[in-house]
């Protein structure tokens, strides 16, 4: 039951965390995004990795990410996502979205807090 | 942005394989540099490329959530599902032999039947402009019927109408067709105008059609013949152009040969030039470009009204339809066209027997592959997509059945129609053969119902929330699916539903055929000939034709009579009168409407059919001629209406219909005759009142033989011809025949629901057997145990299948009520049977459902009885 939980809060909150991640770190493979979120200070995600591509098809396919093929440093191929413009406004919609939605439980959590 | 995605998921169905390789080959990198990454932190290559699986998590897992996420997965997989269904068809061709039949018998019968319904109902004309061709009636408001002898409008409207194009008309020819080699019979012969063959457009086979110029005073006299005339009476030849047919005393030059199939008007094979326009049956023609029917009505109105001043008194209504709808009006009455389509629901109940039977089967194999669909499961595939395969598998087994279907309803098709040709006579010209695209939509759609009944449930059932669980029980070996809570109402509705539909199907079909057959009728059938007449000159000398036919050798006796005994029954409440003598006066009774068969006869009539007088006296000559007002009735009639009453001497009437209605006149009832049974009734139906009357247009001729009438017919057409070449006798024969081929849909029925009932019952001993084995599988260990302490084959009968029989008994007990319903309200309150008789159907169903059930058990139970206790404990 536990378990069951944690994937739902993850599978709603997945899209969210990897639009932010390409919106402040710029074009990231599926491997770097992977590393950034397990390198998050204080909060290190602990996911395994393949769990992202749903995410990544998903938001790929509303248009708010875009993959393309290219080169890493170590010069391995990988297909590279950027945040597009609409994903960009989605993220805004989202994060403001996500604060309302967070600030009420929090205020709620707080008020029946014994 | 969720259409976006929506239109992008289901575009990546149609690109499977391209988004497979991408999804691989960007997985593949991402290991890559994960396992760059743990070798740059000191591992070695190959200890580096498992950790970098593990830190990926379960590729393949990652694989089925991302296709979960790109497309609808439950469709995405249907090409490999198909495949997969077809092997599994090969893999068990004993559940796919049987499975198919099932399906395909359900499926042929339902589709057989639309197309037959849609032959009949709504049936379509294969010509260019078919939307734009039409009929003219004049509606005789008045008596409510087409107004069918006279319409001197025609000439009017053939040279004024600026609506209709092609417009003619059609009269029918009452005469004999005789052919050089001297033999006469009836064929459907016509008069009609030339612009019914460029309405009709259809290439003659030799010569050509007929022209406008054959229809001029002094032209030539004419014909052009059908294709089966031309086969039968001309044997086929090509040099027919220029031979002579005889139609009454004329001769007319054969000029032309028409294809197979081509019959208009209706399901003519020989046309004359329409030369006397006054006398005109059938108007027909086609709408110009643009005009609507009823600016061509309004149009037809007016040059009428203006032809014939008095069409307004007359109460007769111009009328423009589409053509087919004026030929076959009175075929298509609401109340019958439902109860037609309401049959339809048969069809799917039937489909709904056969799919939970091949349901059953297809459980029992599924549950054979639980340990696949588990660990199917456990691989990441959704509950969707395991059904999604189910459902493909079972699809592909009843597009196969569907397929079969299709065949069996075109066999069926053409049985049916080799039946009506037999029985009936030619189909009409725009009868279609082949299977309509309605007919094969509705296939593929009942195949989708049989798919989703024979697939989806079982795998609703095998992808249960208990699923799960069962990850580690396949992991020790044990299989435990069972037969559940859905299941026990499959059980219970398919045991029930067999019941229902074999008893009922059985025992109306039976019914309807005992009526037709082996019952003592009252009279000898088979040396009665009948035949209508028809003429279209004046009145046909119908005493002198009688006796002519009467002094050929082998004829007993000629009569002429409204209809043959027990053929025609009419519904009306009799008003009686009868003379109290003890009181000087008159009592009166009227009865309930009532069914009863009324026919006019001549005074030869009883002698000829062979009744017996059995009070009173016969019709004299002077009553037929005079029309007097006297009746004969049958010992059923004095039985079932008159109570039992002393007929003679009583004067009886129909009471008046309706407000406007009048009633029939007063009629002395003189004698009292032998009965004609038609079947075995225990109503009115036979109650027979005869009253005298000269021949009419719906006469019939009766002729009673001393020999076999088969013989006869040439020397009745030759006879009656020598008399009058301008007559015409219609469906020259025996009585028998014609009660032979009356019955003609009842035993089509009777047939359709003999083989429908032996499939059903056929599945309901697969399925149940099926179920038997499948229980003893699943519980072989603990038969295995029970021998070993000592239980009798009984004590497993009942503890092993207790269950099932107990699903059994009450599907029966439930399908034994509606089976008795129908029964009884379609049989036995018609007198059709006796209670007994439908309670000893019910029984003898519902006993065979329970025999099936028992000997589906010995040969599982014997196997399981010989296990050796040893070996049960050993299994699974």
């Amino acid at each position: 039951m536990a378990s069951e939980q944690n994937v739902a809060l993850l599978q709603g909150t997945l899209d969210l965390i990897v639009l932010r991640a390409l919106s402040t770190m710029g074009p990231l493979h599926a491997y770097a995004l992977a590393n950034r979120l397990a390198q998050v200070p204080g909060h290190p995600l602990s996911l395994n990795q393949g769990t992202l591509y749903p995410a990544l098809v998903r938001l790929e396919h509303q248009g708010l990410i875009k993959g393309v093929w290219g080169k890493t440093e170590s010069h391995r191929e990988a297909k590279f996502y950027r945040i597009t413009r609409a994903g960009e406004k989605g993220l805004k919609e989202q994060t403001e979205r996500w604060t309302r939605i967070s600030g009420l439980v929090n205020t709620l959590l707080a008020d029946e807090a014994p | 942005m969720q259409v976006r995605r929506f239109l992008r998921r289901l575009s990546t169905l149609f690109r499977f394989s391209r988004a497979e390789h991408e999804l691989s080959r960007e997985i593949t990198a991402h290991l890559q540099l994960l396992e760059d990454q743990f070798v740059a932190q000191g591992m070695s290559r190959h200890d580096a490329r498992y950790a970098a699986k593990r830190a990926f998590g379960g590729v393949e897992q990652a694989k089925e959530l991302q296709r979960d996420a790109r497309s609808f997965r439950w469709l995405a997989g249907w090409p490999i599902d198909l495949k997969l269904g077809v092997r599994m068809l090969a893999r068990t061709p004993g559940l796919t032999i049987v499975g198919v039949i099932a399906l395909a018998a359900a499926i042929g019968a339902g589709a057989a039947y639309l197309e037959l319904t849609n032959d009949i109902l709504k049936p379509t004309l294969d010509v260019p402009h078919a939307d734009r061709i039409v009929g003219v009636t004049a509606w005789n408001q008045m008596q409510q019927r087409d107004e069918t002898r006279n319409l001197t409008a025609f000439e009017a409207w053939r040279t004024n109408s600026s609506t209709v194009e092609h417009l003619g008309g059609s009269w029918p020819v009452g005469k004999h067709l005789t052919t050089p080699d001297g033999f006469t019979e009836a064929v459907r012969a016509v008069r009609i105008s030339a612009s019914a063959f460029q309405l009709m457009p259809a290439k003659p086979i030799l010569g050509r059609t007929l022209r406008d110029s054959d229809e001029e005073p002094g032209a030539a006299p004419v014909a052009v013949v059908g294709h089966d005339v031309w086969q039968s009476r001309y044997n086929g030849r090509t040099d027919i152009i220029g031979s002579t047919a005889r139609l009454g005393a004329a001769d007319y030059t054969i000029v032309g040969v028409m294809p197979e199939g081509f019959g208009f008007p209706e399901r003519e094979s020989l046309w004359i030039p329409l030369q006397d326009k006054s006398r005109v049956f059938h108007v027909f023609g086609r709408l110009k470009h643009g005009v609507s029917a009823s600016a061509a009505q309004s149009e037809l109105s007016a040059l009428a009204e203006a032809a014939m001043p008095d069409l307004r008194q007359k109460h007769i209504a111009i009328h423009v339809k589409p053509y087919l709808d004026s030929v076959m009006e009175e075929d298509r009455r609401s109340g019958e066209v439902i109860i037609m389509r309401a049959i339809n629901l048969i069809f799917i109940l039937l489909l709904g027997i056969c799919g939970a039977n091949v349901a059953t089967l297809v459980f029992a194999r599924t549950a054979m592959r639980e340990a696949e669909i588990t660990v199917r499961t456990a691989l990441g595939a959704g509950r969707g997509r395991i059904c999604a395969q189910l459902f493909t598998e079972a699809l592909a087994l009843s597009m196969l059945a569907a397929g079969a279907g299709l065949i069996i309803a075109r066999y069926i098709g053409l049985w049916l129609k080799g039946l009506l040709l037999e029985g009936v006579g030619p189909m009409p010209f725009w009868w279609d053969d082949g299977l309509s695209l309605q007919t094969i939509a509705y296939a593929g759609g009942m195949a989708i119902l049989a798919a989703a009944i024979v697939g989806v449930i079982p795998a609703l059932k095998a992808t249960g929330p208990q699923l799960q669980s069962r990850v580690r029980e396949v992991a020790s070996g044990t299989l435990t699916m069972k037969f559940g809570g859905v299941w026990t109402a499959v059980i219970v509705a398919q045991a029930a539903l067999t019941v229902v539909f074999v008893a009922t199907s059985f025992s109306l079909g039976w019914s309807a055929v005992k009526t037709r057959a082996g019952i003592n009728v009252g009279y000898d059938r088979d040396r009665l000939l009948l035949a209508g007449i028809e003429w279209d000159g004046p009145r046909p000398a119908f005493d002198a034709i009688a006796d002519k036919i009467r002094r050929e050798p082998g004829v007993a006796n000629v009569s002429f009579t409204s209809a043959l005994p027990g053929t025609v029954f009419e519904q009306f409440s009799y008003e009686f009168e009868s003379p109290d003598h003890q009181r000087n006066a008159t009592t009166r009774m009227v009865t309930d409407e009532l069914w009863s068969v009324g026919s006019r006869v001549d005074d030869r009539f009883l002698e000829t059919v062979g009744f017996s007088l059995k009070e009173g006296r016969n019709f004299t000559p002077a009553d037929v001629r005079n029309n007097a007002g006297v009746a004969v009735v049958d010992e059923t009639f004095v039985r079932t209406v008159l109570a039992g009453r002393s007929p003679l001497g009583m004067r009886l009437r129909q009471v008046a219909r309706g407000n406007n209605g009048q009633p029939g006149p007063w009629l002395e009832i003189i004698g009292v005759v032998s009965d004609a049974v038609v079947s075995e009734r225990s109503g009115t139906e036979d109650a027979s009142v005869y009253r005298p009357g000269l021949p009419d247009e719906s006469t019939r001729l009766l002729v009673r033989t001393h020999a076999s009438a088969g013989v006869l017919t040439q020397r009745i057409y030759a006879a009656a011809r020598s008399v009058d070449p301008d007559i015409k006798l219609v469906d020259l024969r025996s009585a028998a025949q014609v009660v032979y081929d009356e019955g003609l849909m009842d035993r089509v029925f009777f047939r359709a629901f003999t083989v429908i009932s032996a499939v059903a019952l056929l599945l309901a001993t697969a399925g149940i057997y099926a179920l038997m084995s499948f229980t003893l599988a699943r519980r072989t260990r603990e038969v295995g145990v029970r021998v070993a302490l000592g239980a009798t084959q009984t004590d497993i009968i009942f503890g092993v299948f207790g269950r099932t029989f107990r699903q059994i008994g009450i599907g029966v007990a439930i399908g034994a009520l509606p089976a008795f319903a129908v029964l009884e309200s379609m049989a036995v309150s018609e007198g059709l049977m006796k209670l007994s008789a439908a309670l000893l159907a019910i029984l003898g169903v519902a006993g065979f459902v329970v025999i099936v059930a028992l000997v589906s058990c010995t040969v599982p139970l014997r196997r399981a009885l010989g296990i050796h206790p040893t070996d049960a404990l050993r299994t699974q």
